[in-house]
């Protein structure tokens, strides 16, 4: 069987003005496989984190890890707990809340978005244009909770 | 996670002009509050109803909790009613009140507060009061006068109240909060106002701020006339105003195509066999606006970092008399 492992290294090595956005890509392909494995065996184990914790495990056996890489062992391991973390007590949610009501209190007036400079890969960056709006771009977090719970968790 | 349904043992007997709570038990999380009017009345020789007899005795409703916590509000019981009503399509228990020189009678009417974003899910967990997590939670409603049903219409207190029946979540034994709503939960907050007209206003000059700080979900608008009736002459126009970006998303000049809109937005009945006569046409004076209509998301809008005076309802007034209630439904951070 062959080891995914050649391929992983390649996407890993893509930098971008030492940004490591080969990793970032690992990052997002881990989540994605963890978001598709995790509620599935959430139905048995009943339990979000036991569950991330046992694809981890999974993730990590040599077998397991012969195929998919030491290096994808690695991310769908460590994506995997932490899908499981977040299931289970919304670390992330509760961070966004506490940050987002920080900004809030120094955000710009309301209905009044900041202005954001595009730059595209070798040309200049344009001017920023200003433009007004109802600020309604972002997903809200009251949104957001509707969508967690919704997720068919119980 | 367990559906929980059942009648609250304490009722809110009416007692003419007087303030009544309850206590709700604190058992699980509330989807949905239902509470049934029953009021024993003996008809006089000649009698004449009131528009909206049933629920012009509400003079308020209130849901709080302990430490300042109110979830829900409103200053007239009509407010509840057509709130509901277009929820529901209109379709509720409303008894008529009895003919002259009837027979004595009980006569009932349902009003459903469902608090999610599904009406049509008694166990719609999108929005919910954590009767757990609270203490001191209590149903509170000020009962009006007998007067309000109108002329000949005494009230048999004794036999006259409200019964409340809850639906709501419950845990199973080592569940947790957070596998039910691994995000969070969202919690009502539905805040009343009344403006009274005292002159004309033309091109959206009488305005209302309305609530910032959470998501604003929709407004129910009453107008009233100086005889407390539902009107349609009141108000000509409605818009919703942005004073610092220059902007009116929405505006409809014509009470009639406001209503229609509304009617068909929510399937509102045309003729409603047994039904209260003001329910066989669009309803006069009333009509429900949710701001998805500018924003274009089911949820509403998002005014957790809006001032107030950010965005505003408009109102052209063509009769400078009567009132305009609105009942501003918001979605806050549990």
């Amino acid at each position: 069987m062959q080891s995914l492992e050649k391929i992983s290294e390649k996407i890993k090595n893509i930098k971008l003005a030492k940004i490591p956005l080969g990793e970032a890509i690992l990052i997002l392909l881990g989540l994605g496989v963890s978001d598709a494995l995790i509620p599935a065996t959430t139905r048995f184990v009943r339990s979000p984190i036991i569950s991330g914790g046992l694809v981890a495990f999974l993730a990590k056996m040599p077998i397991v890890e012969r195929f998919l890489g030491s290096t994808f062992a690695n991310v769908l391991a460590a994506t995997a707990a932490a899908t499981g973390i977040e299931d289970q007590i919304a670390l992330r949610g509760r961070t966004h809340a506490m940050v987002s009501g920080l900004v809030g209190r120094v955000a710009p007036m309301a209905g009044i978005v900041a202005p954001r400079a595009t730059a595209n890969m070798g040309s200049p960056a344009p001017a920023p244009v200003t433009t007004a709006s109802l600020g309604q771009v972002d997903v809200s977090e009251q949104e957001r909770r509707i969508l967690s719970s919704l997720k068919g968790k119980a | 996670m367990l559906n929980h349904t059942y009648q609250v043992s304490d009722t809110l007997d009416y007692t003419a002009s007087t303030t009544k709570s309850i206590d709700i038990p604190e058992t699980g999380y509330i989807t949905e509050l239902m509470l049934l009017l029953e009021l024993y009345v003996t008809p006089s020789s000649i009698v004449s109803a009131a528009q909206d007899a049933l629920a012009r005795i509400l003079d308020a409703i209130k849901i709080t909790a302990a430490g300042g916590k109110n979830y829900y509000s409103v200053e007239d019981g009509r407010q509840s009613l057509y709130d509901a009503y277009h929820q529901y399509q209109g379709q509720l228990l409303h008894d008529p009140l009895p003919s002259a020189g009837g027979s004595a009678a009980t006569v009932r009417m349902l009003i459903p507060l469902h608090f999610g974003l599904d009406p049509f899910d008694p166990f719609d967990k999108s929005i919910i009061i954590p009767a757990a997590e609270l203490s001191n939670l209590k149903l509170e409603v000020t009962w009006g006068a007998a007067s309000a049903l109108g002329t000949g219409f005494p009230v048999t207190a004794g036999s006259s109240r409200i019964r409340a029946f809850v639906r709501e979540l419950t845990l199973e034994k080592g569940e947790t909060r957070e596998v039910i709503w691994p995000g969070g939960i969202n919690v009502p907050l539905y805040e009343s106002r009344s403006i009274g007209l005292t002159t004309t206003a033309s091109n959206l000059g009488k305005t209302d701020d309305v609530p910032v700080g959470s998501m604003l979900h929709s407004a129910l608008v009453m107008v009233v006339d100086s005889s407390n009736d539902r009107s349609d002459a009141n108000v000509t126009e409605v818009g919703t105003k942005y004073p610092k970006l220059a902007l009116e998303e929405y505006r409809v000049n014509n009470m009639y195509a406001l209503k229609a809109m509304n009617r068909k937005q929510f399937l509102l009945p045309g003729t409603l066999v047994g039904q209260p006569a003001t329910w066989l046409s669009d309803l006069a004076g009333c009509f429900k606006f949710r701001f998805q209509e500018i924003t274009g998301r089911a949820i509403g809008m998002d005014l957790s970092t809006a001032m107030t005076g950010d965005v505003k309802l408009g109102f052209t007034i063509g009769v400078g008399s009567g009132t305009i209630f609105i009942l501003y439904k918001s979605i806050s951070l549990g």
